[in-house]
């Protein structure tokens, strides 16, 4: 194999894995703090992407809509855990079964929205650009410059600021963080936003590269879940991890395999590594 | 000195904490039953029974941990039986539970930081702590969770005393440690009772009946013995409460 096909995968895989850390960052975060795995994150992407369209649609243009999404998905989830999820965080059962009857509202609203249809969204710039001999989108270079934006500001938010540390108390301990006197429930409020706003900013990201069909977040939502438990939960580095391998998988088993095989072969690989690492690949003990 | 349950020798309006007729439950099982406790403005209380005998769920009905479904809590004057935890501190609570009382995943400083976010009145200050526990100065950057048993102990009391507060409910603060340190911390908590208000829970009898001038005995949940601390220290029923 070639220099600049090698070249090509490695950013494939890169770009790949970049989404996939946007989508699990939230969902990650959620998990280690709240116990609950939300079920409707998938459609929170995908409300990401709506108002994107929307945005368009309405004359604001992409580019806005892009800045737009995090803001707006973000109080969908400040909504969704307020009347929600903060009843379910001692019955992780019933939590997901809300979430995924929430989800599927979401989902057939936007169905019903885009008519049954999906809708093309264009990228605020596209094209490619040369390195010697390789051609990289410009866009899916915007999302992997983006993701590392979006993973330095959450690190530094999590571990310089006062809310950050509010937030890992909570995350170590829930009832000491009380008995300190931190008002957990409105810690678990703001990380719940947090992360539905990194939904929406993801949603937003790859709408250009995916189309928008209602479908479009439960198609992630199975491997944004697979890499927060292949990475481990109640670390902000093993999500990330997670789906960096995820991402290696599945975009380097497509070059030597059928694609349908290398997608078994993904979940295959995934749930052997939680066979023999189950606290996942970044346990904090 | 009192045999049953009743009111102490405190005066109303001089109480820090004033606990009435307090009865918990877990499910089915009632584990307090009609508790009454005072703690004054300026002194400290020891809270003595043996294991299973309420004292931990007493400061959790407290503090608002669990939920009493029968009895009252007056914090400063001030009714809080259905308040949370976080507010109780902001009215001026400190709380070192049992076990899990650092953040094992925080190093020392940001242990201390947490509990300097809860101070009402802003006076707390690290420099205070450390020079009360400096063994903790040497290990500012270190994961709590890497602290021995020792240094746990006084880094959960320098946590709660990061907020200055009025009232400081500590539950077995010697529990699992080394014994050659227990003295180190009860010399500490004599000098924590001379600045304020301190409710302690201690299995080791003679330390508590130390630095607190008042106990109660709980026995399956009832208070059977209180009154001062040197009258309860010498009275023919206590070891008989308190024998496993």
């Amino acid at each position: 194999m070639d220099v600049p096909r090698l070249a090509g995968i490695a950013f494939d895989v890169l770009s790949l894995s970049s989404i996939l850390v946007l989508l699990v960052l939230g969902m990650g975060i959620i998990v280690s703090m709240m116990g609950i795995f939300n079920l409707a994150h998938g459609e929170l992407v995908l409300l990401g992407a709506f108002t994107v369209y929307l945005a368009h649609k309405v004359g604001l243009g992409v580019g806005l809509g892009i800045v737009l999404a995090p803001i707006v998905v973000g109080a969908a989830g400040l909504l969704l855990e307020r009347s929600v999820v903060r009843h379910f965080y001692s019955r992780p059962i019933s939590a997901l079964l809300a979430t995924w009857a929430v989800g599927m509202m979401i989902r057939e609203s936007v169905r019903a929205g885009l008519h049954g249809r999906s809708e093309v969204v264009v990228a605020p710039f596209s094209g490619t650009f040369a390195i010697g001999n390789v051609y990289l989108s410009q866009w899916r270079v915007a999302i992997v410059l983006l993701t590392v934006a979006v993973i330095a500001a959450s690190y530094l938010l999590l571990q310089r600021t006062r809310v950050g540390l509010q937030v890992r108390a909570t995350l170590d301990n829930a009832s000491l963080a009380r008995a300190s006197g931190i008002a957990t429930g409105r810690v678990y409020a703001l990380t719940f936003a947090f992360g539905s706003a990194l939904a929406g900013l993801a949603g937003a990201l790859i709408v250009p590269l995916f189309a928008l069909y209602a479908d479009l977040g439960v198609t992630f939502l199975v491997r944004s879940f697979l890499a927060v438990m292949v990475g481990g939960v109640g670390s902000f580095e093993g999500p990330i991890l997670g789906a960096g391998a995820v991402g290696l998988g599945s975009g380097v088993l497509p070059w030597v395999v059928a694609p349908v095989l290398a997608d078994a072969l993904v979940f295959v690989i995934a749930i052997a590594l939680m066979r023999f690492m189950p606290n996942g690949l970044v346990h904090r003990g | 000195m009192k045999q049953s349950e009743g009111s102490t020798s405190h005066g109303r309006d001089d109480r820090v904490l004033d606990v009435r007729g307090l009865c918990t439950r877990y499910g089915t099982s009632q584990v307090l039953f009609n508790v009454d406790l005072h703690v004054p403005s300026h002194g400290s209380v020891a809270v003595l029974g043996r294991n299973g005998a309420g004292k931990t769920t007493l400061l959790k009905s407290i503090v608002g941990e669990v939920k009493p479904f029968r009895g009252a809590v007056a914090v400063r004057g001030r009714e809080c039986t259905a308040a949370h935890t976080e507010q109780l501190v902001r009215l001026g609570l400190g709380y070192v539970p049992q076990d899990q009382a650092v953040f094992g995943g925080l190093t020392v400083a940001e242990n201390l930081r947490v509990g300097a976010m809860g101070a009402p009145r802003g006076s707390g200050t690290m420099d205070q702590v450390l020079a009360m526990f400096p063994k903790l100065g040497r290990r500012l950057s270190q994961r709590a969770a890497t602290l021995s048993g020792g240094e746990r102990k006084m880094l959960a009391i320098g946590r709660a005393l990061l907020s200055d507060p009025a009232l400081l409910l500590l539950d077995e603060p010697t529990e699992g440690v080394w014994i050659a340190v227990v003295e180190e911390i009860a010399e500490r908590l004599i000098a924590l009772a001379q600045t304020r208000s301190v409710l302690l829970v201690e299995q080791h009898v003679d330390l508590a009946l130390r630095v607190a001038d008042y106990a109660y005995v709980l026995e399956r949940g009832h208070i059977v013995l209180h009154g001062p601390s040197d009258e309860i220290r010498h009275h023919p029923d206590l070891y008989r409460y308190l024998a496993p």
